[in-house]
């Protein structure tokens, strides 16, 4: 979906911001989440990693004409639901939960994620995602 | 800490386990897990735009790689001697409660919120997590995370 202005999500509430491309999670991907962040080799995709590229599946399915920076604010109840192993393609598919006005004119958008997976029934990752955009 | 089995976590509810190790957030790790992740937002990778546009002049790490660092720091606070495997079930509320610029230095204190034991002799834990930053009286990141710790 594609705002003019971050007040315009108000106007949305409960709207499927929709679905983003499948991304591929290879293994030189995981390789440079594990030298950052001291995990051991395994054979599924560390789960914080999934989590991590929620702002950048984000980015496909939410634009606005006006913004000058996004804040991280936080997570409510994620779970890990399935493991998804190397090689495997992802999706994000996200619903506008709340947009509510937040300090210094921002707008605190909540939204519900489930990250699916390829050929699969399960979902790897389900929980809210908060962000503050600042317009 | 040191346990030797999952099941004496049962022990520790409400207490503190310890704190880790001091880690330096340098360019470079943000750099990476910008590299990692496909996020290269400007304040968090653009020292020349942050150096005029954001309030201390430095970069901002990620908040999800204060998320993701706490696997690095909480083999610090716990050690479970008889353990086979790990399983990250999730996260309770999160907040990213205080920005953490780059060159900064952070920590990790865990303590044991909740756990129960399976019949299996897993149990499942929720740790309460805390991002310290060096200096500063507000932490940078709160968390519960949850684990089934197998024997």
């Amino acid at each position: 979906m594609h705002f003019a202005h971050p007040d315009d999500l108000r106007h949305h509430v409960g709207a499927e911001l929709g679905v983003s491309n499948w991304l591929t999670i290879d293994q030189a991907r995981v390789d440079a989440f594990a030298r950052i962040t001291g995990t051991p080799e395994s054979q599924w995709v560390h789960g914080y990693l999934l989590l991590s590229l929620f702002p950048r599946l984000t980015t496909e399915c939410l634009e606005f004409g006006q913004v000058r920076r996004t804040l991280n604010y936080g997570l409510n109840r994620i779970r890990f639901a399935a493991p998804v192993s190397i090689g495997a393609r992802v999706r994000l598919r996200q619903t506008i939960n709340a947009a509510d006005e937040a300090k210094a004119g921002g707008i605190r958008l909540t939204l519900d994620g489930v990250l699916e997976v390829e050929h699969s029934e399960g979902q790897a990752v389900i929980g809210q995602t908060i962000r503050i955009v600042y317009p | 800490m040191t346990c030797t089995q999952p099941r004496d976590l049962l022990d520790h509810v409400g207490e503190e386990l310890g704190v880790s190790r001091w880690l330096e957030v340098d360019q470079s790790t943000i750099d990476q897990f910008a590299d990692a992740t496909d996020d290269h937002q400007w304040i968090h990778v653009d020292t020349e735009r942050a150096a005029r546009e954001t309030a201390d002049g430095r970069t901002i790490a990620h908040g999800l790689l204060l998320l993701s660092i706490l696997t690095a720091l909480e083999a610090d606070v716990l050690h479970i001697e008889r353990s086979s495997h790990t399983i990250n079930c999730g996260l309770e509320r999160l907040r990213f409660t205080a920005q953490v610029s780059v060159g900064a230095r952070v920590r990790l204190r865990r303590s044991v919120a909740n756990a129960t034991s399976n019949v299996d002799g897993s149990v499942r834990v929720t740790f309460d997590e805390v991002i310290e930053m060096e200096g500063s009286q507000r932490p940078a990141m709160v968390a519960q995370t949850i684990w089934l710790i197998h024997p």
